[in-house]
């Protein structure tokens, strides 16, 4: 039996390592996925069910409602579909300690040993990260799909009450191992509850803009609470992957604060609000505008075009129109690349995964770093709903909170078009200063509209 | 429950390895792949599923049971979603 578990390890271990590249990324998620079904045919083999009619209905059903949600999912919406899976896989860790916990408190009444104490720090760490993890996804998930206000919800006493609760929490924890019964009361039902409001409470007063560094985070402590529920039952490929997930996505967590220039402490204290006012710019005037039509001529002259894609083109669906306009500036003569932040977007990476959907070709896609080389010759960039992430304050305004981020230095192009829907702030709620420059026009307005007339202009030769 | 021996120091090791795996796989790729691989990384983190389905086989009681089929459902949903989510977003990036 352990062989098959190590097997099934070994698979998901090779196929996380082929999905670390483009061209074998594919094969890895089958890989991984085989790795899955063997892990999960080799327990039911050394575990028989007793009741093979329920499980295989249940197993059915969750499946079905699985694929059918993965394939009409709009790419737009993948970050809240993560939160949502997340929040589900950190529940059935939760249960899975629930039923652990309830099988050892009903059986347990002699044996108190290092093993026994051992199990129940498993049990109370299962339970307490799937716990949060659970209802912390299901806040992500609920402020990414706008069910829930996206920015920071703040109330009186926040971080007391959260003080407050992280001591209940360790108090019932430790309650239940030492005794399993407090002023007559059972402490694990109330583990379980503190847990549930701890997940809420601390996603709840982060704001939108740090959403990818919180997805990544939850996605890791969804693989703490596997590896926990582990520890229980001493499940060898439950560890293993759960470590190998939790680690993963701390390193992604850390990638992602490194974008935005926020430390993790501060994401998860959601610091940000209350610096911003201080940090007023002091340039003032105003930036200059410009109609959709007079943006032909420049477009028109442009030998290199760069594309500066950000979370408003997500918002505004218009990941179509771009590909349309840049197919006529690629017939044109112009040489185009896309410069893509690595928080653009509203998760890790989600700008690819929307570029590619509308079928955007790869070798376009252009990284922080060569895309920064290339600003100087580019001759016009257009920014579509990116704001932060292109602000100058981050290299030039020492005072900044932002300096210090690693920006696309869209202002070095000899003309920077910015497409906007409004004179609105960024996420940060920062002047950006970028829009205060010479070589810099706004053209306002819904950005799918501006760049489909972009497009029919080209249309008209 | 019946006490069994645990050996930690091994325990241990198999944990900081696969930590440590976890942190040389993910540490290099390029930004272009971080969606799909969230997602997963997530798919697998559903395999808590083999914790349900182990605990399924031994429970003594209604709610136990109860627990571990809804725990079962949830976490067939997060495995079999994430799988077919990330395998659409990467069939798109390999045309």
């Amino acid at each position: 039996m352990d062989a098959f578990f190590v097997s099934a390890a070994i698979l998901l271990i090779v196929g996380l390592k082929l999905m670390g590249r483009a061209a074998t990324a594919r094969k890895g998620n089958v890989l991984s996925g085989i790795g899955m079904l063997l892990a999960v045919a080799t327990t039911l083999w050394a575990f028989p069910p007793k009741n093979i009619w329920i499980l295989v209905s249940i197993v059915t059903f969750g499946s079905l409602i699985g694929i059918w949600t993965a394939s009409y999912v709009k790419m737009t919406a993948m970050p809240e579909l993560v939160a949502l899976f997340n929040g589900f896989g950190g529940l059935a860790s939760l249960l899975v300690g629930v039923v652990e916990g309830l099988k050892l408190m009903h059986t347990s009444d002699d044996s108190v040993g290092t093993g026994v104490v051992f199990t129940q720090v498993a049990i109370v760490s299962a339970v307490i990260i799937g716990g949060i993890t659970f209802t912390g996804s299901l806040v992500a998930y609920g402020k990414l799909s706008r069910k829930l206000p996206s920015g920071s919800i703040v109330f009186p006493f926040q971080p007391y009450v959260c003080f407050a609760l992280l001591c209940f929490l360790y108090w019932s924890s430790c309650g239940w191992i030492v005794s399993q019964s407090i002023f007559g009361f059972d402490p694990f039902y109330a583990m379980i509850a503190f847990s549930l409001i701890a997940g809420i409470l601390f996603t709840l007063h982060i704001g939108g803009g740090d959403m990818p560094v919180v997805i990544a985070l939850l996605n890791s402590l969804s693989g703490v609470a596997a590896c926990a529920a582990g520890l229980i039952s001493l499940n060898k490929v439950l560890i293993v992957a759960g470590c190998l997930v939790g680690t993963s996505g701390l390193i992604l967590t850390l990638i992602m604060c490194k974008a935005m220039n926020r430390s993790i402490g501060k994401v998860l204290l959601g610091g940000f609000e209350a610096s911003e006012t201080k940090a007023q710019s002091k340039s003032s005037g105003k930036p200059k505008t410009m109609m959709a039509e007079d943006a032909y001529f420049p477009l028109e002259a442009a030998r290199t075009v760069a594309i500066v894609p950000g979370y408003g083109l997500a918002v505004a669906q218009a990941q179509h129109a771009v590909k349309e306009l840049v197919q006529k500036l690629t017939e044109n003569g112009a040489e185009v690349f896309y410069a893509i932040h690595p928080v653009a977007g509203r998760m890790p990476g989600h700008m690819n995964v929307l570029l590619a959907e509308a079928d955007v070709d790869y070798d376009q896609l252009t990284e922080l770093e060569a895309a920064n080389a290339r600003f100087q010759e580019t001759d016009v960039a257009i920014v579509i709903g990116a704001n932060d992430v292109v602000n100058p304050a981050a290299v030039e305004n020492k005072n900044s909170p932002l300096y210090g981020m690693p920006i696309l230095e869209v202002f070095k192009a000899k003309t920077v078009l910015v497409l906007k829907r409004g004179q609105g702030k960024g996420f940060s709620g920062l002047e950006n200063e970028l829009f205060l420059k010479d070589n810099v026009r706004m053209i306002y307005g819904d950005a799918k509209k501006t760049l489909t007339q972009l497009a029919a202009q080209f249309k008209g030769e | 429950m019946e006490t069994v021996s645990i050996d930690y120091g091994w325990l241990a090791f198999c944990m900081v390895l696969a930590g440590w795996l976890g942190f040389e796989l993910i540490g290099k790729i390029p930004s272009q792949l971080h969606t799909p691989l969230m997602s997963g990384t997530n798919a697998i983190s559903g395999i808590t599923l083999v914790g349900a389905l182990a605990a399924l086989s031994y429970t003594t009681d209604a709610i136990t049971e109860v627990l571990c089929y809804v725990a079962i459902f949830f976490a067939i949903i997060n495995v079999v979603g994430g799988y077919c989510v990330t395998d659409r977003m990467l069939k798109m990036f390999k045309k």
